[in-house]
């Protein structure tokens, strides 16, 4: 059964630049956490120092009752007892499969009877046992990742770090591994810390999700609440494709040229960010009221499915995902229900930058 | 850690740092009152006596005439064998290796035994006089220098060919590039920076050389610096100050090669290989090209390899050869003389000179990749540290080297706290291993930055520590590379000779000390004969490893392991 990791006010900075700044966050005892972030945003970082190969300047991280860094010091990565798969894989080139799941056993004086028995029963539940004699070079991406994983569970760890792991994975092999992997996962009860940049990847496996950004924890939640309820504009982009409009906020009313809407949670006052999912947009017949716009339809495409349109209101670009059909040109109306919108803080983030994404 | 880094600046740092303040503060090593007064007297001496100045001249002329030579010929050389479906590459490759083990000094007797008035090729061609001609002219001593370094030059740019990926051909042929105009905009700019890499570290090793200096340049009056240097500390009256001002001189030109060579690479880095990266494909050749290219390719290597390679290994096979009095009756009484009882000097030299190579290369081989590992691994000020300290001193002629040792281990206060290296084998063998570390830190340091970080960090997880994983994962990994490296210093410390010269002790001659011996004494055939029973011994024991090798590592290391840069 994994134990809970504990990481408080984590700090660290390379010269000038701050990889972590003040991180904290606890995942549960067989728990399955997504740390999800742009490039940059110190998610390797992160996961180096849970895994001790770098220090940390402050703060502390703990595995249960066993302080991995803190006021006691740091224990080297040898100490800590997990397992830890790279995005691409780092197998070792001379040693076959059965050796590589082996490693870490015969590391602990395992008997030999035992470290055979244990290599089987892992290269059989990663369904890889026909390759026990092969060599990296004659795996294909998907046996790699699941002899890194073996490797990484024989040795029982109560903490299992994965980087980017399905990055190298072409999509439909991603979905089934993914799948499969996190069954095993739950089955082991095993603690997972998953650092990705790919939200799908993160919301896909995990029960809960961090979202770095420049080093800064933004936000945690489980994914379903993290997407619809994000706290600001750069996790509403991070998260999945976001409209982003800016605008005024006033008796819980927000206005923008050609745009009054009501939105659910928070009611600031004063400039805002209107966000709304494309997918909760619908086409309807109009007139004008609350939550219903008129817009242009810019450009519109089949996208997997349903129809993606390009809006324009006023001065700003939309996206929206609807079942219904529309054509370059058209005005349509628009609406979007008030418990899909929310009211973000404008500060911040390039608003240009972040919406109608996706 | 350091522990290593003193052992580097006892090592290299102390003995280079000797020669400067002998050239400098000569009176800092005064037997009597020593003081630390600044006397640059000879190294204005230098500057001021026509024949040192002419001598500082010539080599560095030499030199520069030498590299680019060399790099032209081993530039082209690298294209056809690199870029081509050639037939025989990997044996034209594997000649260039062998033009660069064999010593200098005995390339250069090759060559003399060939040409001299009287010598071989006299007794096959009526009218060799214009060569004999060319080859007692600095021309010829220059030629034979290119002939010697070209593959620094063909080993550089053969490093850089695949960066000129397929992808690069590819694009420009889109855009309308025909082969020609492929090669004239593409990839020859590509090629340029590491074409003039090649010719500074060409310039830097002809001017360091001492084996030709020695022998062909000395016996033609054309005396060289590094010769001068052998000559100030040779001869008497010793000249410690002029021996200290010229390998001053000789260091700051081979230290200006040296950082033009960085200057040039760090302006024209072409950072395009990615993941997805792949190599090109040889060209295929067109018959009309195909065998006259092959042509060329074995006629240069029939003149730089088989001329002076050839003409020793006759030699060897003659009877009292000293040139002039050839007698063309094959025997092999030369080398039954090696087993005879007059020779014992000859086979202890070779005895002496193998048990101290291993321990050197060994020695190396061990400290070198210890921090090479922490250089690599540790935070960028140890990293940056070692990586100059190996670029700078690998550079570092062999000749200051020895003569450092000489400076910096003949030191009174030295006897006065019981250390007297000086005249010892302890001297020679750290001076071997001064001259062999910098080779292995580098070359280490280039495998080891090349090692995915993340396959170490993975065994740490796993519970290995440092110790673990450089037995376990480092070692086996590097195995291939390793052994090919120790064989190198072998190699190179087994035929040493300035250092041999200047530190052997009394009454126990190095081989490279004995065979320079036999041709002082006109006695070439013994000389050569000791060479190539060296030379056999060190063949066999690379056939055995290599053998050893194929049957211990899984292809997957030999495929993957790192290459290698100079």
């Amino acid at each position: 059964m994994g134990e809970a990791l504990q990481v408080h006010g984590l700090c660290k900075r390379f010269g000038s630049v701050v990889v972590a700044d003040h991180v904290s966050f606890e995942v549960p005892g067989g728990g399955y956490c997504a740390v999800l972030g742009p490039s940059g945003s110190g998610k390797t970082s992160l996961f180096n120092m849970v895994a001790g190969l770098i220090h940390p300047d402050h703060g502390s991280i703990r595995l249960g009752h066993r302080e991995f860094d803190g006021p006691r010091g740091h224990l080297p990565p040898e100490r800590r007892g997990i397992g830890l798969c790279f995005q691409d894989y780092a197998l070792w080139p001379h040693m076959p499969v059965k050796e590589q799941v082996a490693f870490g056993m015969r590391l602990r004086r395992r008997p030999a009877a035992e470290i055979a028995a244990a290599t089987r029963r892992w290269l059989e539940l990663l369904r890889i046992e026909a390759l026990a004699e092969r060599y990296p070079h004659e795996l294909s991406g998907g046996q790699k990742q699941r002899v890194a994983i073996a490797r990484a569970l024989a040795v029982q760890p109560s903490l299992l770090l994965l980087d980017e792991p399905f990055s190298n994975l072409d999509a439909p092999l991603r979905e089934i591994l993914r799948d499969e992997l996190g069954a095993l996962y739950s089955a082991l009860g095993l603690t997972v810390l998953h650092v990705t940049h790919d939200r799908q990847e993160a919301m896909g496996v995990a029960d809960r999700v961090l979202v770095l950004a420049g080093g800064r924890l933004c936000q945690e939640g489980p994914p379903h609440e993290l997407y619809r309820n994000p706290a600001n504009a750069e996790v509403a982009t991070l998260l999945g494709p976001a409209n982003l409009v800016p605008g005024h906020a006033e008796n819980g009313l927000f206005g923008a040229n050609g745009l009054r809407m009501r939105a659910a949670g928070a009611q600031p006052h004063g400039p805002a960010l209107l966000f709304f999912r494309p997918e909760s947009c619908s086409l309807v017949s109009g007139p004008a009221e609350l939550n219903i716009f008129q817009a242009r339809v810019e450009r519109t495409a089949w996208h997997e499915t349903g129809w993606r349109h390009r809006l324009k209101v006023g001065d700003h670009e939309v996206v929206a995902l609807t079942r219904t059909p529309a054509e370059a040109g058209a005005k349509v109306w628009v609406h979007v229900p008030a418990e899909a919108c929310r009211l973000l803080p404008s500060g911040g983030a390039s608003v240009a930058a972040l919406s109608a994404a996706g | 850690m350091a522990l290593g880094i003193t052992a580097l600046l006892v090592l290299i740092v102390y003995p280079l740092a000797a020669v400067v303040i002998q050239a400098e503060f000569p009176h800092l090593f005064a037997p009597q009152s020593p003081n630390a007064r600044f006397d640059p007297a000879a190294l204005i001496r230098v500057f001021r006596t026509p024949t040192d100045y002419r001598m500082l001249g010539d080599s560095v002329a030499l030199s520069l005439g030498a590299a680019v030579f060399a790099s032209v010929a081993g530039g082209a050389l690298a294209v056809v064998l690199g870029r081509t479906d050639l037939p025989g590459r990997a044996v034209f490759a594997g000649l260039a290796w062998v033009n660069l083990l064999i010593p200098s000094f005995l390339l250069a007797e090759g060559w003399t035994f060939l040409l001299q008035q009287g010598g071989l090729l006299s007794h096959f061609l009526t009218e060799p006089g214009w060569m004999q001609n060319v080859f007692t002219t600095p021309w010829g001593v220059g030629a034979i220098l290119a002939l010697k370094f070209y593959p620094f030059a063909y080993l550089t740019v053969s490093a850089a060919l695949p960066w000129l990926g397929g992808e690069h051909e590819a694009v420009a042929r889109t855009l309308g590039a025909s082969t020609t105009a492929v090669w004239r905009r593409v990839f020859i700019p590509l090629l340029l920076p590491f074409l003039a890499s090649a010719a500074t570290i060409v310039f830097a090793d002809v001017l360091s050389d001492f084996g030709v200096a020695i022998t062909v340049a000395e016996s033609h009056q054309f005396p060289l610096l590094t010769y001068g240097i052998y000559s100030s500390l040779y001869n008497q009256p010793t000249d410690y100050a002029g021996a200290g001002a010229l390998a001053l001189l000789l260091g700051v030109a081979v230290a200006t090669a040296l950082l033009a060579q960085l200057l040039i690479l760090r302006k024209n880095r072409f950072a395009t290989i990615h993941a997805g990266f792949r190599p090109p494909a040889p060209a295929r050749l067109r018959p009309q090209v195909r065998y006259p290219l092959l042509l060329a390719v074995i006629l240069f290597f029939a003149v730089a390899l088989g001329a002076p390679a050839g003409s020793i290994l006759v030699e060897s096979f003659l009877k009292g050869s000293a040139y002039g009095i050839i007698t063309v009756q094959p025997t092999l009484a030369n080398f039954a003389s090696l087993a005879g009882p007059t020779a014992h000097t000859a086979v202890l030299s070779l005895g002496y000179s193998l048990r101290l190579a291993l321990v050197t290369a060994t020695a190396a081989l061990a400290l070198g990749t210890l921090l090479a590992y922490f250089g690599t691994q540790g935070k960028g000020g140890t990293g940056q540290f070692l990586q100059a300290i190996s670029l700078w001193t690998i550079s570092v002629p062999g000749i200051i080297l020895a003569a450092g040792y000489v400076f910096a281990w003949n030191q009174r206060w030295l006897s006065s706290i019981g250390l007297e290296l000086y005249g010892t084998v302890f001297a020679l063998g750290l001076c071997y291993l001064a001259g062999g570390l910098p080779y292995v830190l580098r070359f280490q340091m280039g495998a080891l930055s090349q090692l995915d970080r993340r396959m170490m960090s993975a065994a740490r997880v796993q519970g290995a520590g440092v110790g673990a994983v450089l037995t376990r994962i480092v070692t086996p990994i590097l195995a291939e590379g390793a052994v090919s490296l120790w064989l190198f210093v072998l190699a190179g410390t087994t035929f040493e000779l300035p250092a041999s010269e200047f530190l052997y002790p009394p009454g126990q001659p190095t081989l490279a000390v004995e065979i320079n011996h036999f041709f002082s004494e006109s006695s070439y055939g013994q000389g050569m004969a000791l060479a190539i029973a060296t030379a056999a011994v060190l063949i066999t024991a690379v056939l055995i490893l290599r053998l050893l090798m194929r049957r211990r590592l899984p292809a997957a290391v030999r495929a993957q392991a790192p290459a290698r840069t100079f």
